[in-house]
């Protein structure tokens, strides 16, 4: 199918499952763009580590072909190992070899080269990730986010056409989580290498991704920019999963939609009743009024976040910046400040 | 330094010294022997040779049989494997000494091994003794001591390893050797080395199947020519410290693995095979265990029969059996327990010391610490009064089996953090209330686990029952060797069923029960 020159990675038609059950991943097609990070997004036992899995040739799709700069290494008939694929992959446990030190790890793929080569790139791969210091090390001396690191290098070593990241971060704590992932997206961009990395983590998505693939019961539901994800989700359930998302039940006319919280430009037309996406920083506390109840504030610092029961009995959330407008039990005003708004066919 | 804080070191020190007196009293017998005439050296040059080529074979054929068969358990789609994790250990129930009587008993002329060979017509062998017969049982009985450590080590290998090495441009076969054989090896080594241990100290088939090794040395010139059998015993020893130290550097300093799997490995397809690899678990259950549980079961249902065997004669050796087991189990946790303790706890010198010489027993063949407590206790008039009673005959089997239960009791030791013993401190002023409603309970599991060990090997012991046991006083071990010694096979075939089936009651509790669960 695609033979575009600059797509590292194809999928076309990926059915993958097991014996009688259900398929994992099911009709699945995706190209990704050379030198960019595609992220595969979803909940836990949507299919995305399978998936990845079977680019890397450690699962083979029951049909379906995967393209790898312009080869085919999956399909019907043919079947490329993974040894044979030119792949790097950084995995959720770092999966270092015991036995070997944090160099000797990182100079396992390179066995082709020469002695004095393969010393001279696992040392460049020790200045790229920082850890020339415990490079005589055995793994199991080093820290989660360090070993992490070494994973990284040494699959990036063999100068890897493509780099396959599951879920690399998971085991980690939040604030080295963020840490590690701001320096590996540093990292990826310097190198310009073509990536693939799944998580089930939006921030990490948004993050680190050029294109997020939102997948869900085996499906991509959706791929796009982050923003694009963000603005404009293409059904309820990806707009709640890549962000925190009112649904706000509405009457439109055309052009506008009535709500509990005021009338709200539609961003293309539709008639009657309707579900609008509203995402909580569009809406704002104007002062006492009787749209709703507060019925809980959280103070985060840079921004509040309130829970405002609406006169029609709906929970809607609520984000401004700055300081506390209103307390638990206050009763408010709310007003929409947002774009034009998309809009669902009501679900009932 | 408060003074309970020193005489606990000193208890904790005078332990270790109990258990490396017998090892320290052979070497002293053996520098200090009497140097007179070279021939009883010369003597000993054969049986050496023997020892070390018999427990070399056995260990590497151990080593190759129970790594394959833990491969095949564990990494394949083997036909029927969950029960194959079980038959395939079974033959740690049997001890070596039962397991020769069977093969002997079954050959004799009319046992059922002879007729059966006869019925698929092979001739059966004429002499089943020496080193072929001694390799093939030894290595039959022992194989499992490697499977055990290398199926769980194998169960431990994250299967992202081998997926990590692969999409770095090793092929299966470069994984194989660059990443899974560096992470089972210390346990294929470790497995060995036991079993070399296993073959240097065992007295029971060598003795039976006539080849001349140390412990039969020892054996045979414990009461006539003693600087003989000292030096004999040094010999053992100094097999066994040569190999400690030799699978020490074979290994190095490999750290374990112990990150938890988080995916269950994917098992080679045998296909076509399955065939030989079923063939070959068969051949092995069926020597190892279907052949000689057969042949006993022949000639005891034969002694039933004709009336001469009376289950209540077994009534005795059972209970004196059972006794000394719990006995020895008890005391030895009561000594090693705090010692292990105390090394997981404090780590000190002292401790770590006394822990090394308990762990250390584990290499003392049997006949080897026998030898040293019977000559000691003979040879100082304060005690020889001692010589052949029960107390002396415990301490044996304490010293013997102490390191069974010292790694239990440090993993129970584990099992109360500090964390745990910190907020009992806040809620309970008394320690021993505290010991007694925190730590004991918390502990039990492992103390439990390393008491039955004890108790295991105790009931399974011969060459230290032949020499301390007081006169008269029968054991089911005992009764099975004096019963084949004087021909009576279907009064020896009863007490070793007898045996077999009070150690596999343990063994299930102990070892198959886990295994079981674990393949459900």
């Amino acid at each position: 199918m695609l033979e575009v020159d600059n797509v590292d990675v194809s999928l076309a038609h990926v059915t993958i499952g097991y014996g009688e059950t259900p398929d994992v991943v099911h009709n699945v097609s995706l190209t990704v763009p050379a030198c960019s990070t595609t992220v595969l997004l979803g909940p836990s036992g949507c299919g995305k580590t399978t998936l990845l899995r079977a680019i890397a040739g450690l699962e083979r799709p029951r049909s379906g072909a995967i393209w790898l700069r312009q080869q085919v290494v999956s399909d019907e008939s043919t079947w490329v190992p993974p040894e044979r694929r030119n792949l790097g992959m950084v995995f959720q446990d770092p999966a270092l070899f015991p036995h070997l030190t944090v160099r000797d790890n990182i100079g396992f793929g390179l066995r082709s080269l020469e002695r004095s080569a393969r010393v001279r790139r696992v040392d460049e791969m020790l200045d790229l990730v920082e850890l020339n210091d415990v490079a005589d090390r055995r793994p199991g001396s080093l820290s989660g986010g360090q070993q992490q690191r070494v994973a990284l290098a040494r699959s990036l070593a063999p100068r890897p056409g493509v780099l396959l990241l599951d879920e690399p971060f998971s085991a980690l704590d939040a604030s080295l989580r963020v840490q590690l992932r701001t320096e590996v997206a540093t990292i990826l961009a310097e190198i310009g290498v073509t990536a693939v990395f799944v998580t089930h983590d939006q921030d990490e998505a948004f993050a680190l991704g050029d294109a997020v693939a939102v997948m869900r019961g085996g499906v991509i539901e959706q791929v796009g920019r982050p923003e694009d994800l963000y603005r404009s989700p293409t059904n309820p359930w990806v707009a709640r999963f890549v962000g925190e998302a009112n649904l706000v039940r509405g009457v439109a006319d055309g052009t506008t939609a009535l709500t509990s919280v005021g009338p709200i430009a539609l961003r293309s037309p539709t008639a009657g009743n309707v579900d609008l996406l509203v995402r909580p920083e569009s809406l704002s506390i104007v002062g006492p009024g009787t749209h709703g109840v507060v019925a809980r504030v959280e103070y985060f610092g840079h921004d509040v976040r309130y829970e405002v029961v609406a006169s029609d009995g709906a929970m809607l959330v609520v984000r401004h910046q700055g300081d506390h407008r209103a307390s638990v039990g206050d009763r408010v005003e709310l007003a929409y400040r947002g774009d034009t708004s998309l809009a669902w066919t009501a679900a009932d | 330094m408060t003074t309970s804080t020193r005489a606990q070191q000193i208890l904790t020190g005078s332990i270790g010294l109990l258990f490396a007196s017998p090892m320290l009293f052979v070497l002293w017998r053996a520098i200090t022997a009497d140097r007179t005439s070279t021939a009883q050296f010369d003597d000993l040059i054969a049986p050496a040779w023997r020892t070390l080529l018999l427990a070399t074979l056995v260990s590497c054929s151990a080593m190759v049989l129970g790594t394959l068969l833990a491969w095949l358990l564990m990494r394949t789609d083997l036909a029927g494997r969950s029960w194959w994790r079980v038959v395939l250990i079974l033959p740690v129930v049997l001890p070596s000494f039962v397991g020769a009587t069977a093969f002997l008993a079954g050959l004799s002329p009319d046992g059922f091994l002879t007729s059966a060979l006869e019925f698929v017509g092979l001739d059966p062998p004429q002499r089943f003794r020496g080193l072929g017969p001694a390799w093939m049982l030894l290595t039959a009985f022992s194989y499992p001591f490697v499977l055990m450590p290398v199926s769980a080590r194998l169960a431990t290998l994250r299967p992202s390893l081998d997926e990590s090495a692969r999409l770095l441009g090793a092929s299966p076969w470069d994984s194989f050797i660059r990443i899974t054989v560096p992470h089972v090896r210390a346990a294929v080594i470790g497995g060995g080395l036991i079993v070399f241990l296993y073959v240097v100290s065992d007295f029971g088939a060598v003795q039976l199947l006539g080849y001349d090794t140390l412990t039969r040395v020892i054996f045979a010139t414990r009461q006539a020519d003693r600087a003989t059998s000292f030096t004999a015993a040094a010999l053992v020893l100094a097999l066994a410290a040569t190999a400690l130290l030799l699978s020490r550097t074979v290994v190095g300093d490999i750290e374990p693995d112990t990150v938890q799997t988080i995916r269950v490995a994917k098992r080679h397809h045998l296909g076509l095979g399955q065939i030989p690899a079923l063939l070959g678990c068969g051949l092995v259950t069926g020597i190892s265990v279907v052949a000689p549980l057969s042949s006993l079961l022949v000639w005891a249902g034969r002694g039933l029969r004709d009336g001469r065997i009376d289950i209540g004669d077994l009534l005795t050796p059972t209970g004196n059996s059972a006794i000394m087991g719990l006995g020895a189990a008890v005391v030895t946790l009561g000594i090693v327990a705090p010692v292990a303790a105390r090394t997981v706890r404090r780590g000190d010198a002292v401790s770590r010391l006394a822990g090394l010489a308990i762990v250390g027993g584990f290499a003392l063949p049997g006949i080897v610490i026998a030898l040293a407590l019977a000559v000691l206790t003979l040879n100082t008039p304060a005690i020889n009064a001692l010589y052949q009673t029960i107390p002396v005959l415990a301490l044996a089997y304490v010293i013997h089996f102490g390191s069974l239960a010292f790694g239990s009791s440090q993993d129970a030791a584990r099992a109360v953090s500090a964390v745990l013993r910190d907020s009992a401190r806040l809620l309970e002023r008394s320690a021993v209330r505290r010991l007694l409603h925190i730590d004991l309970p918390v502990m039990r599991t492992g103390l439990m686990s390393g008491g039955g060990l004890v108790m295991l090997a105790v009931l399974k012991e011969l060459p230290a029952t032949l020499l301390l046991s007081p006169i008269g006083f029968r054991t089911l071990a005992t009764e099975v060797w004096s019963a084949f010694e004087e021909g009576f096979y279907a009064d020896a075939a009863a007490a070793s069923l007898m045996l077999v089936t009070v150690s596999g009651v343990l063994t299930w509790f102990l070892v198959l029960r886990r295994v079981v669960a674990q393949s459900a």
